[in-house]
């Protein structure tokens, strides 16, 4: 909210200091966003009148200004179009400062001049320089222009939370400056006047739960095209509301004063009664802002035989709005509760002054009193003449006792908080209350919809001792150590690892374009967002792959060509109709491996780069195999699964050539992702029987068919669990010259050991013999 | 005698003039071999009166001593000039680049997650997590947020249907743990939240910190300790202070925003507050036992002031010229 601090000020019979409330108010709570001082280092200059002006003698486009600015004339050189003789202008004198300059007596061109003639960009009252700020004709010549033009004031904007509607009102944040800090409170606005005059038209409330106080006043024979008192205009200026018409003007006037919001209507427009009621299905209306809405049904709104005229609360219709030309006038001025406005605006996509001081709670013991004022300050300014205030009431909000035990504030904030201290802060809030007991019994005002349990009461409390008094200590604890969670050691663990294996982490974005999860992710049952920031950003993800091939398009394209990435987050899919959220770790790997050196060749990344890397990650031993559904992304011949402990928990693979393209990338691109849920590192069967003899090493090659896996003929021997082996291993590949073309060589390292005595040649060769058995039973292979 | 006496002068001489530790050997032979003078003259000493023979054969002897400790001494100068050689020759430009290899980094608000973990594990708190796609339940309702309350429209909420939302604070966690965890309690939990939110100092997804402690009588002066000592400790400035002021949560009651002296001034970090009852009653705990506090940081807010970045878009746009800076 944003608001004239001379307003504020005019509340208080000694002035406030604006850095003090500045500081007070932060500090109670109603953040101070931003002081706007509209006049600074205005001291000098006054209001001038050109009694006088004739060309200079050198200079085509100057004038010589003679300057009436009271007590004497002044000469003073001018270059504005505008300067003409018999105005009056903001006139800079001698001694006058400026961002970048002071106002000396100076010779432009030869003619002596002895101050300057100001524009309203150089006074800072506006961006553009149009020639001289031409000043009304009625002010005196040689006042001061702070005085002249309401300069003397700040524009402070308070940052409200939701909880302190009753600080929505200048009136609001006055109570608040009192009670904060015990100055003395002024209502500039006591003397209400009444009318015995009364009113013609029926009102009907048919829903007085809703609209428990239902307030209004018809006056006719008003002039709504008079001017306002400047004070007026200034104050709405500074809480940047828009000038309307005088009425509408007032209206919103008198809502900033009090926080009441109030409604005028047009009566001529008005047919035969007006009702408070329930929308009915189907129920249109057209807004002040033009804009047709349907009204939703059972939805509050103010409704004359025609039909809809307002939505109670949130905005009225253009069908009786008030206009220059009309003459005689509806106010309303109700209480709508917060329950019946809660999420009412919403709905329309409406946030009004109205609404948002309404679904907040406004005060209910003021409808009429602030009506009055209105109607007053109306018939002061636009003259007519008024009936007395017409009211409907129901059953206004019953307000509880809340009861406060001192002994509890000190619990809650562990600092001791003297009962007579206590009971000033709930005096200067204006709380009724009673101690009995030694126990508060307290009845919050009217205007206090944030009140309701002794919790509220404290927070009242401490925040007016102020929460810096608060002295900070540390709690106290029993030590117990924490439960051991391997999971999130191992996150960690392994972010550090991976980023030791040359790979940088990256954060991505949880939502991504639906299409790339359909395609490129191969998910149809995807999650949408109904509120998306952007059409690219609506989708929640089921793999990282798309967020990390768009961040390797980004580098690319910003020539970095040696690209590792990883990330872990969560990924999200539906099943059925829960959401499962998993938490994957995942990567992405292209570009020069080894780059340009004077060691070694250089290379690109292949598949075994980033196979090593993924083994040596994980705490857990891990086996890869060829899938068998394979991933639609991924080069067909160039994926695998990753298994720990027979269970698939994750995948490898070459980005498939044809999206690598449509990602318009040159080199091969991999990716991998490991669902970190299943890949914790079980407890380890360590072997603890270091043996003493001495194992035995054989190397064998044999030729195989060309599409038998190593990973199956390792698996085969392994499995078989020969007597003496204790590992076999591939060390080479071959294939090409001097072999079949449907065949390739295998050449393994088979280490053999028993456990007590070194072993035999004999020994040997018959284990070796019975591999080769096995391999050439079950695969056909033959020794080379 | 002279003979031999010269011959010491000869060795030495063929010694100084040999510089191969193979060709000392030839040369050892030939003065001390089986042929050589030494030799021979060890042998003549049968042929002299046996009263001479002591004393000459000792005097054969210091000069067959004399000869090996010229020619060890030579080896060893040999051997010593040869390392040394060796040495030369191996002498490496040691400014060379070292072998290619991949260099990785951690990104800083990462890290900064994992600081924060570290910290308050140091002091007994537990770190947990809770899932991101949340019902409107525990996101809203069971913290004091009914429907249509006002603070709803603050939190500028994603919705994946009418049910459930990207949670738009960290703050679910709380509920989820305190509704199968009793007093006493001290958590933190860390993660992603979502807000519809997108400009050069807000994005759409950003990194909150959630704490939590619950028991019989963890009060507000334990909440500002807790608070300022973590802070000092980030940031490895004992002098760092910070200061409360009221503000409104609905969750919390009473409520605080946390601002840290920074720079002369105050920067805005968080929330926090004491437990509302409400929210306890959510959770079957009960609010007359126990009472705890809770408060809410932004991690991108706190590793921007750490490592001094200025744009919050460094860290979701992966130029890789930005990231490789945090090892």
């Amino acid at each position: 909210m944003k608001f004239s601090f001379s307003w504020l000020n005019s509340y208080f019979k000694n002035s406030l200091d604006i850095q003090q409330l500045e500081q007070d108010l932060t500090m109670a709570g109603l953040e101070v966003e931003s002081v706007h001082h509209l006049a600074e280092n205005l001291e000098h200059i006054v209001v001038g009148e050109i009694v006088a002006i004739e060309k200079h003698p050198d200079a085509d486009k100057l004038n010589v200004c003679q300057v009436n600015v009271g007590a004497e004339n002044l000469q003073i050189v001018c270059g504005a179009p505008n300067a003409r003789s018999g105005i009056k202008v903001p006139c800079a004198l001698i001694g006058a400062k400026f961002p970048e300059f002071t106002i000396k007596k100076a010779k432009l061109r030869g003619v002596e001049s002895h101050g300057m003639l100001c524009s309203a960009k150089e006074l800072n009252l506006s961006e553009a320089a149009e020639g001289l700020l031409e000043l009304d004709g009625k002010l005196t010549n040689g006042m001061g222009i702070v005085e002249a033009l309401h300069l003397d004031d700040a524009i402070i904007e308070v940052s409200l939370t939701p909880n302190r509607a009753d600080c929505l009102s200048v009136h609001g944040i006055a109570r608040e400056v009192k009670a904060i800090t015990g100055k003395t409170f002024v209502d500039p606005h006591t003397q209400i006047t009444t009318s015995k005059k009364t009113s013609f038209l029926q009102v009907h409330v048919e829903n007085n739960k809703a609209c428990p106080v239902y307030s209004c006043v018809e006056i006719t024979n008003i002039d709504n095209t008079v001017t306002l008192p400047a004070e007026i205009i200034h104050r709405l200026e500074c809480a940047e509301i828009n000038s309307i018409n005088p009425i509408v003007d007032l209206v919103n006037y008198v809502m900033l004063e009090t926080g009441q919001p109030m409604h005028a209507f047009d009566m001529d427009k008005i047919k035969g009664s007006l009702f408070i009621r329930d929308a009915k299905a189907h129920e249109k209306i057209e807004l002040l802002n033009d804009q047709t809405v349907d009204i939703k049904k059972d939805d509050l709104i103010i409704a004359d035989d025609d039909g809809p005229l307002a939505i109670a609360g949130v905005m009225g219709g253009s069908r009786s709005s008030v206009q220059s030309n009309s003459t005689r006038i509806l106010v309303e001025s109700a209480f709508f509760t917060p329950d019946s406005m809660a999420g009412k605006a919403r709905h329309y996509r409406l946030n009004t002054d109205s609404s948002h001081r309404f679904e907040r709670g406004v005060d209910f013991a003021v409808t009429a009193n602030s009506l009055q004022r209105l109607v007053n300050l109306i018939v002061s300014t636009c003259g007519g003449e008024a009936t007395a205030i017409h009211s409907i009431e129901a059953e206004l909000p019953q307000r509880d006792v809340i009861k406060l035990n001192p002994q509890r504030v000190d619990k809650i904030l562990g600092s001791s908080v003297d009962l007579n201290q206590i009971k000033d802060i709930f005096s200067n809030l204006d709380f009724d209350f009673k101690i009995n007991n030694q126990i508060f019994e307290v009845l919050p005002p009217s205007y206090r919809f944030d009140l309701s349990i002794e919790e509220d009461l404290i927070e009242e409390v401490i925040r007016l001792i102020g929460y810096d008094n608060i002295v900070a200590e540390p709690p106290k604890a029993h030590l117990k150590p924490l439960t051991y969670k391997p999971q999130e050691s191992s996150v960690n663990a392994i972010r550090h690892r991976i980023a030791g294996l040359g790979y940088h982490e990256l954060v991505s974005y949880s939502f991504i374009d639906q299409h790339m999860e359909q395609s490129l992710h191969g998910n149809q049952d995807h999650i949408v967002l109904e509120n998306p920031i952007a059409e690219n950003m609506n989708t929640m993800r089921s793999h990282l792959w798309a967020s990390h091939l768009e961040a390797l398009q980004y580098n690319v394209n910003r020539n970095q060509h040696k690209i590792k990435f990883f990330e872990i987050a969560k990924t999200f899919i539906k099943k059925s109709k829960a959401y499962h959220e998993q938490l994957v770790l995942s990567g992405l790997v292209s570009g020069t491996a080894i780059e340009k050196n004077w060691v070694e060749k250089n290379r690109k990344y292949d598949f075994f780069d980033v196979k090593a890397d993924i083994e040596n990650l994980l705490e857990c031993p891990l086996e890869f195999q060829t899938p068998s559904k394979p991933i639609q992304l991924f080069h067909p011949g160039q994926q695998a699964e990753i298994l720990s402990d027979g269970k698939v928990i994750g995948n490898l693979g070459m980005l498939h050539p044809s999206w690598q393209k449509s990602f318009d990338v040159d080199d091969s691109v991999f990716l991998f992702e490991i669902n970190l849920d299943k890949a914790y590192a079980k407890p380890i069967n360590l072997n603890t029987t270091t043996l003493k003899t001495i194992p035995i090493q054989r190397d064998i090659a044999v030729l195989v068919d060309r599409n038998i896996q190593v990973g199956e003929v390792v698996n085969l021997v392994k499995n078989a669990n020969i007597e003496y082996v204790i590992d076999f291993s591939l060390f080479d590949v071959y294939q090409g010259q001097g072999i079949d073309e449907d065949k390739k060589s295998l050449a393994f390292l088979i280490l053999m050991q028993d456990t007590y005595k070194t072993l035999e040649e004999k020994d040997v060769e018959t284990t070796v013999e019975n591999i080769l058995n096995l391999l050439k039973k079950e695969i056909n292979a033959v020794l080379r | 005698m002279s003979d031999l006496n010269q011959l010491i002068n000869q060795a030495r001489d063929e010694f100084l003039n040999c510089s191969k530790l193979a060709d000392l050997d030839h040369i050892k032979a030939k003065f001390l071999g089986k042929t050589g003078p030494i030799t021979e003259a060890m042998k003549a000493l049968s042929t002299l009166p046996v009263e001479e023979r002591p004393q000459k054969g000792a005097e054969i002897n210091q000069i067959k001593n004399q000869i090996e400790d010229l020619l060890n001494a030579r080896k060893k100068e040999i051997a010593d000039h040869e390392l040394n050689q060796k040495l030369e020759n191996e002498k490496i430009d040691v400014t060379l680049p070292s072998r290619p290899q991949d260099k990785g980094s951690l990104h800083p608000v990462m890290k900064t997650i994992e600081d924060i973990s570290q910290i308050f594990h140091s002091i007994g708190f537990d770190v947990t997590d809770g899932p991101e796609i949340e019902d409107d339940f525990h996101n809203f309702t069971a913290l004091n947020i009914p429907e249509s309350h006002p603070a709803r429209a603050m939190h500028d909420t994603f919705y994946v249907n009418k049910e459930y939302v990207l949670r738009t604070h960290t703050s679910p966690v709380q509920v989820r743990h305190m509704e199968e965890n009793k007093p006493p309690i001290q958590i933190i939990s860390p993660g992603r939240v979502y807000r519809v939110d997108s400009d050069a100092t807000h994005s759409p997804m950003f990194h909150q910190i959630e704490g939590l402690m619950v028991n019989e009588e963890v009060n507000f002066a334990n909440l500002k300790g807790i608070v300022q000592s973590f802070l000092q400790c980030f940031f490895e400035d004992e002098k760092l202070t910070i200061r409360f002021r009221p503000s409104y949560f609905p969750f919390t009651e009473p409520s605080a925003e946390i601002d840290m002296s920074w720079n002369g001034g105050w920067l805005e970090i968080g929330g926090c507050g004491m437990i509302h009852p409400n929210v306890l009653k959510h959770v079957k705990i009960d609010p007359s036992q126990y009472q705890g506090f809770a408060f809410g940081l932004g991690v991108e807010r706190l590793t921007m002031l750490k490592y001094g970045v200025n744009d919050l878009r460094h860290f979701f746009n992966h130029d890789l010229r930005f990231l490789e800076q945090f090892r």
